[in-house]
């Protein structure tokens, strides 16, 4: 097998064994959600923002190593990369964009511009390091009242200076006196003397790298900026693009990573991580004591929306003891699953991103699937990580419910488990229980009721050209009355649907015809099919082109009045596609009376016991791929198609 | 089947942006309130409810649990929280909200609309006035620049008043304010007002602010000095027309020429006019008397500690920062500020760089009809009809004259004018509060701890009409403390006078102790000899006294401000204290803040009579500081919001 699990942009891990159970049980205990509350904006307002900017790569890295769901910005017109993430404290979040400018005033002072401009922030920082002066130890920290611009002057036989400055905006200047005054108390608590001191005071800003107290520009700061205590090289280049903004503050931060004598020793020993850290430390110390910004731009208008509908309902009502519910969520910072049963405590976990590593997505890179795919796959035995708790608990509701029989699973389009595959017990979960895929909203609302629909009627294949021959065998052998439509474009399905008049119980699309109409003119024509709120239909999707399930299909089908929906998880070869399709209705035909859900069950089931006796590849894709097969709708929901009247 | 009875009815509580920009996060809270009425009739105390937020316009995340757990007693243990980072631009989408009951069942999906907005467009709107950045809190409300204040006519005084009143709240933490009343009528009611608010401030700031102060920067920190009342006539003996002021009979004979000019300029009528009661809405005759303001007038009191004041503050380094205001479709108002502002920038010449100058200009936002007969009666009075010619003129000599003038201009004005009662001036001249004086007031503020310099800014408001709390500038701390000052005024009202003065009445103030316990930890009982902490001492009364003079006047002033007839004013809703006269009780302490978001489960904490009077009896503190101020500052901590 030369696959892993491993997906790109999904997971951080590595490659690592091509052996699918050791890849899966490097997965850790799941950790718990941090409960943080935001305090420092108004509910329905903006986070206060910020821009950060850096000069370099390490101060960019150390700024970002405090954000959380970084992602990639591009600006429209420059192409400018930033990078986008949340700062989130105890009591508060900022929006956080963070740019690297390169060195220089005149660099700093363009992306200053061009950061406001675009994203037009509340506070900017400029963080990173310097030079230290006076009064300062590598790793101190300084927080720019002023920073001067040295090289502003008229150079006759001497260098003239004519000093020029600018200044933190008097608010971030007195937030920065209280962390300086913080770190200071800090510092006093025995053992801590070791940490890093930091000031507000006067810095330095030019072109030159300097690099000895006895060279030129280190005279000429002592002479005329004797109070400046670090040198750097885009401040004050900052500093003036902020000032011409309107109503935003800035100030710089530099951590100090050198004592301009012995800079390369210095840089050698890491003092440049060192002090960018500790800006980094400095600038969202700042950051999380600003509170009240609430600037929202434009959501203030109606920041409060009173939903004036008064919403009724029954907490005292419970699913059927047959059926558990599975609700798993996903964020950027991970995943929640909730499993819910009436008899059973509800169990409630969480694990960061890193910890789930088996969903379909993975499947696609073990193509084609072998033998050897549904040997890891029994092999696996998840037991502390998050896939092994909800196991051991749909384990022990199987042995201590005997009415179970159905899981109910909502997951999110982006994060689909097999569940199917997974082991419950020593057999795979999918030969055990009836899996129902719920969308996250009104699929639960009609689990309330008990009574499942009956899907009644005759039975229609949609099909092009080319895939004629194949619904036509596909047709041999159905055992019902059928009709077969061909249609030059997809949007000729949707016309057609308008224009029957008859029950239809069931609609077989051969192709992926439905997912290549514009969804906007989908519901469009959706919306005007009488048919649907008529009939009682199943719709059987079959091959995928696409990269998704048809999670997304199904959920607006069924919100246009479609009874069920057959589709899949993950895309399937077609032929194999067109034997499960048989398989289905071979169960179908020897038990018409059983639910949708129960019928997929015991197609699987089928299947599992010829690869007892058949233990090839081929069988061993076929097993793979029932399982692909996801249901959605009611899971009482039955199929009553209308015989032929010369069928025997 | 499920019965019906059961059912439970609740209503959702959502707070989530309308309109979104692209690229910007919001939070959203929602919470589940039972609908009034609802019973519980469940066997279990408490019912979570999860909830799902999806929508494809927006990454969304949660923030903690996102769960709201009902209780049977009425309400929620507190709502959930989501970050929503808008994704997608110029759509009109939904946020879909489910909520999922304890079985994992989806019980009601909620689709709430928003629109989506590229950050790029909205750079081009007119921003509204919640648009100012906001960096600071309470805490950070510390400025060593000193505000100078020169209030230029009956305007300019009500100006003043707002900026007392929102002084006391420590919007301007605590810095320290010295002002300057100019207006040739002395006895306009305006100013008396203003003066009168003033007295009441200056004697409770000090009460409050006395011994080991426990508020850091907060209400009452504010110190405002008060340099007194210039009258251009001030000095003049002789007879207040406008004939006698430039010695017109005495022109007509030496300088022939020069006086029929005078009568080009100036009908007989505003000649004779005497001008006791100001310049009667005429700038022109405003402007000719004020123009024989000169350094040396500047050089008398009560200029001149004010300005020496400025001069000290400028070589100290301590950038004082000076604040005209005043009207300018007045009189007095249109004529003064340009004019004492070129004295100051002459004055000052060789440090003006020290030194900001700035000034709060009112456009008209109030009218009046005189009556048929005014003119019979009073001779030249004001007429609202010129209000808009007069300020056009006055905005073109700004335009002209002013852009050199000044560091910072605020402009303010209102859609729609306010129907005032007619007066010529004098004590009738008193005019309710207006919500242009409370924004000329956190003009005062922005002015104090801003630099804006070298831009125009414009800020509106957001619906025409209506004033919210999200109209004014830096508004979730002007809220905070705004609110925070009327609960402690309504609720010293309300409940603590009473009981103090029931305290006192009762003889054997141990005995009383027993039912309001936190009266021992304030004042000394009444057998433990001499004490100037014994609540029937006079200074303890006195002081008593002082802060209900403080807390009338703070609620007339914010009632006054709700009965503004152009405009619906929602900042607080005044009814409870509509009518201080009347009997004032604590029940609406809840209830006081329109927009107030505390939640049931807080504001019950906070505003429960129970457990305010438990934390004042805090004993724990009970050798650090006693007394009526101590009492007061302890007040205002629990009642904060």
């Amino acid at each position: 097998m030369s696959g892993d699990f491993f997906q790109p942009g999904r997971s951080t891990i590595t490659r690592q064994s091509s052996l699918l159970p050791a890849a899966l049980n490097t997965t850790f205990d799941p950790q718990s959600r941090v409960s943080d509350s935001i305090e420092n904006v108004q509910p329905g307002q903006a986070l206060p923002s910020v821009v950060i900017l850096t000069a370099l790569p390490g101060d960019f890295l150390a700024v970002k190593a405090h954000l959380r769901d970084v992602c990639e910005q591009i600006h429209p017109e420059t192409q400018t990369v930033y990078e986008f993430g949340q700062f989130i404290f105890g009591q508060g979040a900022w929006d956080v964009l963070l740019v690297e400018t390169g060195q220089g005033n005149t660099r700093s002072a363009n992306e200053t511009q061009r950061a406001i401009a675009y994203f037009k922030p509340d506070v900017v920082l400029f963080v990173g390091t310097a030079g230290g002066r006076k009064d300062v130890k590598i790793g101190d920290v300084v927080a720019g009242s002023k920073i001067y611009n040295y090289e502003s002057g008229k150079d006759e036989e001497v260098f003239r200076p004519r000093p020029e400055a600018e200044r933190a905006s008097y608010p971030l200047e007195q937030r920065a006196k209280a962390v300086v005054r913080a770190w200071l108390e800090r510092r006093k608590t025995p053992g801590s003397e070791h940490l890093p001191r930091a000031f507000v005071g006067a810095i330095a800003a030019g072109e030159s790298v300097i690099a000895s107290t006895e060279s030129e520009t280190a005279k000429l700061l002592h002479r005329n900026y004797g109070d400046a205590l670090a040198v750097e090289k885009e401040g004050y280049g900052f500093l003036a693009a902020a000032r011409q903004s309107q109503g935003v503050s800035a100030i710089v931060i530099r951590g100090i990573s050198n004592l301009l004598d012995g800079k390369e020793i210095a840089d050698k020993e890491g003092s440049q991580e060192l002090a960018a850290r500790n800006a980094s430390e400095f600038a969202f110390e700042i950051l999380a004591q600003l509170h009240g910004s609430g600037s929202s731009l434009v959501g203030a208008e109606i920041p409060q929306e009173n939903i004036e509908e008064i919403l009724k309902f029954d907490l005292n009502w419970k699913p059927p003891t047959s059926t558990a519910i599975l609700r798993f969520e996903q964020d950027n910072n991970g995943y929640s699953i909730r499993a819910h049963h009436s008899q059973l405590q509800t169990l409630e976990i969480a694990a960061d991103r890193t910890t789930l590593r088996i969903e379909l997505g993975q499947f696609e890179q073990l193509q084609p699937w072998t033998i050897e795919t549904v040997g890891d796959l029994e092999n696996y035995k998840p037991k502390d990580c998050l896939i092994g708790k909800i196991l051991k608990w749909l384990r022990y509701l199987q042995n201590h419910e005997p009415t179970f029989v159905c899981l109910m699973i909502a997951e999110p389009p982006t994060s689909i488990v097999p569940w199917e595959l997974l082991n419950l017990g020593d057999r795979a979960l999918g030969l055990t229980l009836q899996t129902v895929r719920v969308a996250d909203d009104e699929d639960g609302i009609r689990v309330s009721s008990l009574d499942g629909a009956c899907c009644q009627g005759k039975a229609m294949v949609y099909t092009t050209d080319d895939e004629f021959e194949a619904a036509t065998q596909l047709c041999l052998e159905f055992p019902y009355n059928y009709e077969t439509f061909f249609h030059a474009d997809p949007e000729g399905i949707l016309m057609h649907w308008q224009q029957i008049k008859m029950e239809v119980g069931l609609i077989v699309m051969t192709d992926a015809s439905l997912q290549q109409v514009a969804v906007g003119k989908r519901r469009f024509f959706l919306k005007r099919s009488e048919m649907f709120k008529r009939s009682s239909s199943l719709i059987m999707l079959q091959s995928l082109t696409g990269d998704n399930s048809h999670r997304a299909l199904a959920t607006e089908l069924l919100d246009h009045g479609v009874a069920g929906v057959l589709g899949l998880l993950e895309a399937v070869d077609k032929e194999i596609s067109q034997q499960i399709i048989r398989l289905f209705f071979e169960e179908y035909r020897r038990d018409a009376n059983v639910p949708i859900p129960e019928l997929l069950r015991r197609m699987r089931q089928e299947i599992a016991q010829r690869l007892d006796t058949e233990l090839t590849d081929e069988m061993a894709r076929l097993y793979l791929a029932t399982s692909m097969y996801a249901y959605y709708g009611h899971p009482m929901t039955v199929l009553q198609l209308t015989p032929a009247e010369d069928t025997p | 089947m499920t019965d019906r009875s059961l059912f439970f009815a609740v209503k959702p509580i959502i707070h989530y942006p309308r309109e979104a920009q692209v690229g910007k996060t919001y939070l959203m809270t929602i919470d589940l309130q039972p609908e009034e009425g609802s019973q519980w009739q469940h066997e279990q105390e408490e019912y979570p409810i999860y909830c799902k937020v999806n929508s494809e316009f927006f990454s969304i995340k949660p923030v903690g649990e996102s769960v709201v757990v009902l209780h049977r007693f009425g309400g929620s243990y507190g709502e959930m929280s989501f970050l929503l980072t808008a994704t997608q631009e110029n759509a009109d989408g939904e946020i879909n909200i489910t909520l999922v009951n304890a079985w994992g069942v989806a019980i009601r999906t909620i689709k709430l609309p928003v629109n989506l907005i590229k950050i790029q467009q909205v750079s081009n709107d007119r921003p509204t006035i919640s648009d100012l950045p906001i960096i600071s809190d309470e805490q950070i409300y510390t400025s060593k620049n000193k505000l100078y204040v020169i209030c230029i006519g009956g305007s300019g005084a009500k100006c003043l008043e707002s900026l007392i009143h929102v002084a006391a709240t420590g919007v301007l933490g605590d810095s320290k304010l010295e002002v300057l009343f100019v207006d040739p009528d002395e006895s306009n009611g305006n100013v008396e007002r203003t003066r009168n608010s003033l007295n009441i401030y200056q004697k409770c700031q000090e009460l409050v602010n006395a011994g080991d102060r426990s508020i850091d920067a907060g209400w009452m920190s504010a110190q405002i000095k008060y340099h007194g009342l210039w009258s251009p006539f001030a000095e003049t003996s002789q007879s207040r027309d406008l004939g006698s002021f430039f010695h017109y009979n005495a022109l007509k004979s030496t300088d022939p020429a020069l006086s029929s000019f005078f009568d080009v300029l100036y009908s007989a009528d505003e000649r004779n006019q005497n001008l006791d009661e100001g310049f009667r809405g005429r700038p022109a005759i405003g402007a000719a008397v004020m123009s024989q303001i000169d350094l040396r007038r500047l050089g008398e009191e009560p200029w001149s500690s004010l300005l020496q004041s400025i001069e000290a503050d400028a070589m100290n380094g301590q950038n004082p920062r000076v604040l005209l205001c005043g009207s300018m479709f007045g009189g007095t108002g249109a004529s003064g500020l340009p004019t004492i502002a070129q004295l100051i920038n002459y004055r000052f010449n060789n440090i003006r760089q020290s030194i900001r100058l700035g000034c709060v200009f009112l456009l008209p936002y109030f009218s009046f009809t005189a009556p048929p007969d005014a003119e019979n009666q009073e001779g030249l009075f004001a007429s609202a009809d010129g209000f808009l010619l007069k300020t056009e003129a006055a905005l073109q000599y700004l335009a002209d004259r002013g852009g050199d003038l000044f560091d910072t201009i605020y402009l303010l004005g209102n859609e729609t004018t306010e129907n005032a009662n007619f007066s010529i001036g004098r004590s009738s001249q008193r005019n309710s509060p207006h919500f242009i004086e409370l924004m000329a007031a956190l003009a005062a503020k922005d002015f104090l701890f801003e630099d804006r310099m070298d831009s125009v800014m414009l800020l509106s408001r957001q619906k025409a009409g209506l004033v919210t709390w999200q109209d004014l500038p830096d508004w979730p701390n002007v809220k905070k403390l705004m609110g925070s000052t009327v609960r402690l005024s309504y609720f010293w009202l309300s409940e603590i006078v009473k009981e103090l003065e029931q305290a006192a009445r009762v003889p054997g103030f141990n005995l009383f102790t027993k039912q309001a316990p936190w009266l021992d930890r304030y004042y000394d009982r009444g057998n433990r000899g001499e004490s100037t902490f014994k609540l029937d001492t006079p200074n303890q009364q006195e002081a008593i006294n002082t802060i209900s003079l403080w807390c009338r006047d703070h609620l007339r002033w914010v009632n006054e401000l709700h009965q503004c007839g152009s405009d619906r004013i929602e900042l607080f809703k005044t009814e409870s204290f509509g009518n201080l006269n009347g009997n004032v009780r604590h029940d609406s302490l809840s209830d006081l803040i329109v927009d107030d978001i505390r939640d049931r489960r807080t504001k019950h904490q906070q505003d429960d009579l129970a457990n305010i009077k438990n934390s004042l009896d805090n004993r724990s503190k009970k050798d650090i500081n006693r007394g009526t101020a101590e009492l007061v500052r302890s007040l205002y901590k629990q009642l904060s919001i």
